[in-house]
């Protein structure tokens, strides 16, 4: 008889699977805050929900997030970031209650109000050669290069192009255009994307 | 050509950042979803990636005057426990120190109490006192006589066989489990390359 309580066997897939399911319990906890801010942010967004019941649905939206997560705990990589493969999650959740509601809405409502959802990435993203030209003369454009940014730039106006400016021929960082423009880093990527897409939709309008 | 490697990523990063803000602001949360789960697999390589989502989704917060919310830690918690009861399994008896308790605990489990020292045994099941370092005789005997605990000659002896093997295989323990978390941590790419 062994003198020992010898602990149980395991298997090195077993250990790493505890181990997934251990880091995901402590990913979860950890980023808990910021996803039930983002889930405000997007039922918000959703119209879902009054002002007055966002909190209580907030919440609910949350913990059905957690549940669905440790179902497919499995497909969780401790390499990648905990808090956007939690979002996904929680988006898809969302994005069932919406359904839900409308089919709701539909049996009291013979005129159907919901609005068609623009499908996003519909643009023809062919103007990638456009973007790595504006990536690749950031900060330092070549004389001949100089003329087909500015070009580029021209296509859009204003704000747009102020930033896009600052960030490819200035070839400021995050942070330094958040001060610059006096904001936070997520604000000047929130701005930097939207002139990018403006710029993008132009291009394609003068390409057609 | 290092140029080239790092301007290809922050191009992803850029792709991957305007098709998330063209998600948002088009209320597309299945184009949402499908970017979090490109920007997920894209965050294995570039941490930058995730940094940069949530600033993002902290200045549409402030855009729309959100007040933060405070989360309900304890409520999570309990669906965790639920959900995923191994997530607790945080092996803290491995992280803290061998008691005298512990070792009084292990020899009444393994039966290794004579009948003239099972009072004396009994008496040690709570004592939360670390055992000493290095566990020689005389380092036990002066902690015996630190308790004030009776016993035989041959329970002491035992005792120190007993603590002995306990600390060897708790340090055996304690590198199992951080060659795992090791393990878990490192990329799949990377646990590929280590098998491979």
């Amino acid at each position: 008889m062994s003198r020992h309580n010898e602990p149980a066997a395991h298997s090195p897939a077993s250990d790493t699977q505890d181990e997934r399911l251990r880091l995901l319990g402590e990913a979860i906890e950890r980023e808990q805050q910021e996803l039930l801010n983002d889930i405000a942010f997007q039922l918000r967004r959703s119209q879902l929900t009054d002002g007055a019941g966002l909190e209580a649905l907030a919440k609910e939206i949350l913990q059905e997030t957690v549940v669905q997560a440790s179902k497919i705990a499995e497909r969780y990589d401790p390499a990648g970031n905990a808090l956007l493969w939690l979002s996904a999650i929680a988006k898809r959740v969302i994005l069932r209650q919406r359904r839900l509601k409308r089919r709701e809405q539909s049996r009291f409502s013979l005129v159907g109000d919901t609005q068609p959802i623009r499908r996003a990435g519909a643009e023809n993203l062919s103007e990638e050669k456009m973007f790595e030209l504006l990536l690749g003369a950031r900060g330092r454009a070549a004389p001949s290069q100089a003329s087909s940014v500015e070009e580029i730039l021209s296509l859009v106006a204003g704000d747009h192009q102020k930033i896009l400016r600052l960030y490819y021929v200035e070839g400021l960082d995050g942070e330094e255009l958040a001060a610059r423009f006096g904001t936070s880093v997520g604000a000047v990527h929130q701005r930097l994307c939207r002139a990018r897409i403006k710029l993008s939709q132009a291009y394609m309008k003068g390409e057609n | 050509m290092q140029k080239d490697t790092e301007n290809e990523r922050t191009r992803t990063r850029e792709r991957l950042l305007d098709r998330y803000v063209l998600a948002i602001d088009s209320g597309d949360l299945e184009e949402l979803a499908a970017t979090l789960d490109a920007a997920y697999e894209a965050s294995r390589d570039d941490p930058e990636i995730g940094h940069l989502i949530t600033e993002i989704n902290r200045a549409y917060r402030e855009e729309e005057g959100l007040t933060p919310l405070a989360a309900d830690a304890h409520l999570v918690r309990e669906i965790l426990h639920k959900c995923v009861p191994s997530a607790f399994d945080t092996h803290d008896h491995l992280k803290r120190l061998l008691t005298v308790g512990d070792v009084a605990s292990r020899l009444q489990a393994q039966g290794h109490v004579r009948p003239g020292d099972d009072e004396t045994n009994r008496a040690l099941l709570g004592i939360v006192v670390s055992l000493p370092k290095p566990l020689t005789a005389p380092a036990i005997k002066q902690l015996a006589s630190e308790l004030g605990a009776g016993g035989s000659e041959f329970y002491w002896r035992t005792f120190r066989d007993e603590a002995i093997t306990m600390g060897i295989a708790r340090s055996h323990d304690q590198a199992k489990l951080a060659a795992r978390a090791r393990r878990v941590r490192r990329s799949p790419r990377q646990n590929k390359k280590k098998q491979g």
